[in-house]
């Protein structure tokens, strides 16, 4: 388990686990998800594909599509001095709505199809205000295109009327974020926000957000499996692998020092820490197995260097490493680090 | 926007005149002569005239010129004479014309009325009461065409139960549209619950797909309520499919309620052209296909206007 | 080409395992083989002949002696439904069958082909879609005439739309895989790329329409036929014996005259509705399932986040 220091937390998830139901089958995407975020940091949820990490973000929220459920777990999150359990509230309930978008926002990945093509822009966002706030039109009107102006959208009151199509992607991000944050929640949750965006304005983006999340003291989870970014903006980071949280610390800890073999891999191969490219785990063999496949044991047996036969059979629990730093694998020795690798060969 | 549109109409004045050609030439290889077509019984008897006649008509002109000068007559409402009846083909039409258009348009207004609100609960909510319903009436629109609900609806509220007349648009005594009311209600009936099936699995199923999109993800996550996800996001935006399908019923403005109408005596332009078929009256036959054949481009060009309005892309784009 | 035949052979094996699995399909095949085969053996199972006239028994409603009734020449009901089925059923088929034909032709031409063509035959269909049916083939009525020929014409030369849109779209999709451009490359003759090696992969489809485009036909001729200008009295079909709905002391008084006929093309049409779904089901079950795998993975992949 997680042990973190006893700081202010907002958010913590306790073994969470999201099962999907797809044709007969059910899918057990998240398993055992657990982790903390300390208020005012910034957390970067890494993964591959499919892993999990998006999944996650919306179990948080509750918006995971009709087919899926959280089938156990505790997602505890802290508003207004209290803690409220939310996956046990209702869907569409009162206190939920309240919480999305007023205390919790969301940003999402595919600006053009998460905008709706047939709504003004300054009205998607007004939206939300409205929504949570006991203001007039012109008022969230008002506040809006002030909120454009911040965010650097150039001419807001013409972009205001301006519909999602008539704008970049880069700028429709930017409409993204202002629907997330214009509320002022306490928490910001971005799934792959500068993944479909040009490298110049991915790094513009980033800046935005790292500025708001900073500015104001908010949480932030950054959901990405870009490594250079990572790098940049986070204070935290957890490692995901195949719907598991494989390694959860610092972002020094993590980056400078990574224990879980998959983390490991990932770190290198990472040409430079610059590296403004997609990673594909091109130094490690296999590939991700399906979610349906894998059930008990290490879920990266397939491809880790390290792997012997117990890692298949029992469920691997989270050790601690260092304070504040946890790895998910029974190869680490008692100083928390890996065996040295013999030519490649597994052990017996 | 405007560029848009002309460009639209500037494809549809070309199909129009292929079409009334086909039309026109058409009917000219039948074997009437077709100067019945164009002067009334008692002209035509007057066979020493006859030849006259056939020269002031342009009867004995060049075949492309006469095609114009019919075109011309189409155009202003001179449609000739029925080969039957002798009547002027646009008094007929005058004459019956409302009472199909009575019966259709309402169909039309109420089927759609209905299936936009049933089709929007079917989908928002699986197996609600919408949902079940929409079911039940696919099964009967697959199996039961609308003279079957017709008849089925005549015998038991007209015969049975008594409670609404058999037919019949007026009947003597009424004079005002409130006194045939009654006598509108089966009918319409039968013709909305025969749309409505098509028409609800429509919006249903585009009520689905809708809700699968992003935006109703990013509108959840924004706190707003379910009802008005549904109703200022989903709604506006599932409408496009069902507004093309419905522009392409009207058509059925014309011709569309020809079964209805003999089950129940309405004495509407269906009559007109089953007697025109039986009795090979090209003329009145002609001119009906003409009217539909227009009122089919009309309907493209409004599915085109219904799409730049309800998509804001295509507006800018200038296209599909 | 052997290990073609083998594979096709165990293919059509699977295909009808897979349908007889069916649940849709096991109850619209039972539903018409029950109603085909009385249709064949209509006499037999009467008992008595459809043009048998009593006019003492007429007008008599269901009983014993007669299951649906007499009409008013005392000829009995069910024996004319029976038989009714053999005309409605036959025109339903031929003219599917010939429908199919042309839009498959078409479909796969302007398909294939594409440019003017296409555009032109496009056109074309979309016109006469939006034509209200009914009318359309009133038209063509008047121009060539009653009789059961002639409505299969008809019905043929005002049904081919919906075949030839699917058809169109297979091939619009088909003609830009691999296979093709080998068969291009072997330098092919179109005729031949179309027909022999395209055509084969867009079967599913058309056999779907080709049920559907039954029900269709057959409810179009009960209308047809209940105005009279489809197939003349003469010869019973299911559509013509509905005419004598055409009078209202009919429709309530002597209703098993109608009634009947109606449910006789309701059950028949339900039933190739079912087969039409089932083998829709079997045929394309990468359609269905992929259809709803499509759904399921846009939105698993739509939460797990996109790959790049």
């Amino acid at each position: 388990m997680t042990q973190s220091t006893a700081k202010d937390l907002i958010l913590d998830l306790k073994n969470v686990n999201v099962k999907f139901k797809v044709e007969d089958d059910t899918l057990h995407i998240l398993r055992d998800v657990s982790f903390s975020l300390p208020r005012g940091s910034f957390l970067c949820v890494v993964g591959e594909s499919g892993c999990g990490k998006s999944v996650t973000a919306q179990a948080i929220v509750q918006l995971l599509p009709d087919n899926g459920e959280i089938s156990s777990g505790e997602i505890h999150f802290s508003q207004n001095g209290q803690v409220v359990e939310l996956n046990k509230l209702e869907k569409f309930g009162k206190q939920m709505r309240d919480i999305r978008g007023g205390k919790i926002g969301m940003i999402f990945q595919d600006t053009l199809s998460s905008l709706n093509p047939a709504h003004k822009v300054g009205r998607q966002v007004a939206e939300s205000l409205l929504q949570h706030l006991p203001i007039s039109k012109a008022e969230a009107r008002t506040q809006v295109i002030e909120l454009f102006r911040k965010l650097g959208i150039p001419d807001p009151e013409r972009r205001y009327e301006a519909y999602p199509h008539e704008f970049s992607g880069g700028m429709r991000q930017r409409v993204m974020i202002a629907i997330a944050t214009v509320c002022e929640p306490d928490l910001v949750i971005a799934d792959e926000p500068t993944t479909a965006l040009d490298v110049t304005i991915q790094a513009q983006i980033m800046t935005l957000l790292k500025e708001l999340q900073k500015s104001a003291g908010k949480s932030f989870i950054l959901i990405t499996h870009n490594m250079a970014l990572v790098s940049e903006v986070a204070d935290h980071v957890a490692v995901m692998y195949l719907g598991r949280v494989v390694e959860y610390g610092t972002v020094d800890q993590v980056l400078r020092d990574p224990r879980h073999p998959y983390t490991k891999a990932l770190m290198a191969s990472v040409p430079t820490l610059d590296a403004d490219k997609d990673i594909e785990l091109q130094t490690v063999d296999g590939q991700t197995p399906s979610p349906a496949e894998v059930t008990i044991g290490c879920e990266f047996v397939g491809r880790c260097p390290y792997a012997i036969d117990v890692c298949k059979d029992r469920t691997i629990e989270m050790t601690q490493v260092n304070p504040g730093h946890d790895v998910r694998c029974i190869r680490l020795d008692s100083n928390g680090k890996l065996p040295v690798l013999t030519g490649g060969a597994k052990d017996e | 926007m405007i560029s848009f549109l002309i460009r639209r109409i500037s494809i549809l004045a070309p199909m129009a005149l292929t079409i009334s050609a086909l039309i026109f030439f058409a009917s000219r290889l039948s074997p009437i002569d077709p100067i019945n077509a164009m002067v009334s019984p008692d002209q035509a008897a007057d066979s020493a005239n006859l030849n006259q006649l056939r020269e002031e008509l342009g009867l004995n002109d060049h075949i492309i010129l006469q095609y114009f000068r019919w075109l011309k007559n189409i155009a202003t409402g001179e449609f000739g004479y029925s080969l039957q009846s002798g009547q002027k083909i646009s008094e007929i039409l005058a004459l019956r014309m409302p009472a199909t258009l009575e019966l259709v348009l309402s169909a039309l207004v109420l089927s759609t009325i209905l299936a936009l609100t049933l089709g929007l609960f079917a989908g928002a909510k699986k197996g609600g009461f919408a949902d079940k319903l929409s079911r039940v009436l696919a099964v009967i629109g697959i199996a039961m065409p609308d003279f079957f609900i017709g008849l089925a609806l005549l015998n038991v509220f007209a015969y049975r139960v008594a409670w609404l007349p058999t037919g019949n648009r007026v009947a003597p005594g009424q004079v005002t549209f409130w006194d045939r009311l009654p006598n509108l209600i089966l009918p319409v009936a039968t013709l909305t619950i025969s749309m409505l099936a098509v028409l609800i699995r429509y919006t249903r199923n585009s009520v689905l797909d809708t809700l699968n999109r992003d935006f109703v993800k990013t509108a959840r996550s924004k706190g707003v309520p379910e009802w008005r996800v549904l109703y200022s996001h989903v709604f506006r935006n599932s409408l496009g499919p069902v507004m093309v399908l419905l522009a392409f019923r009207l058509p059925l403005l014309v011709g569309g309620s020809i079964l209805v109408e003999s089950v129940f005596q309405w004495p509407g332009i269906g009559s007109t052209i089953i007697a025109a078929v039986s009795a090979s009256d090209y003329p009145v036959i002609m001119v009906v296909s003409m009217l539909i054949a227009m009122v089919i481009l009309v309907a493209s060009f409004l599915v085109d206007i219904i799409k730049s309005i309800l998509d804001p892309r295509v507006r800018l784009e200038g296209g599909k | 080409m052997k290990k073609n035949n083998q594979e096709q052979q165990s293919t059509a094996r699977i295909f009808i395992s897979n349908l007889l699995h069916n649940p849709s399909a096991i109850i619209g095949l039972t539903i018409i083989a029950i109603m085909i085969l009385s249709a064949i053996f209509a006499t037999q199972i009467a008992g008595v002949s459809p043009d048998y006239i009593d006019p003492v028994n007429g007008r008599q409603g269901p009983g014993w002696h007669h299951l649906m009734g007499t009409d008013q020449l005392g000829r009995d009901m069910f024996s004319r439904i029976l038989s009714g089925g053999r005309q409605s059923i036959y025109i339903g088929v031929i003219a599917s069958f010939l429908a199919n034909f042309i839009g498959t032709i078409l479909g796969s031409t302007a398909g294939y082909l594409g440019g003017k063509i296409d555009a032109v035959v496009m056109r074309l269909s979309e016109l006469v879609m939006t034509f209200p049916q009914l009318i359309l083939v009133l038209i063509f009525v008047s121009l060539l005439g009653q009789g059961i020929n002639n409505v299969i014409i008809v019905f043929a030369l005002t049904g081919w739309m919906t075949t030839f849109r699917l058809v169109r779209g297979e091939f619009f999709s088909l003609r830009e895989e691999a296979f093709v451009e080998a068969d291009r490359s072997f330098g092919f003759s179109k005729p031949r790329i179309i027909f022999r090696h395209i055509l084969p992969n867009t079967l599913s489809p058309i056999v779907v329409a080709f049920t559907i485009n039954i029900a269709i036909f057959i409810i179009a001729e009960a209308g047809l036929s209940f105005l009279g200008l489809g197939v003349p009295v003469t010869t019973p079909t299911w559509g013509n014996l509905l005419t004598a709905a055409q009078n209202p002391v009919v429709v309530n008084e002597y209703w098993w005259l109608w009634v009947f006929p109606a449910l006789s093309i309701a059950t028949f049409v339900l039933g190739v509705n079912f087969v039409g779904d089932g083998l829709r089901d079997v045929l394309d079950p990468r359609h269905k399932s992929l259809i709803a795998k499509n759904k399921w993975k846009k939105m698993l992949i739509g939460s797990l986040g996109r790959s790049k």
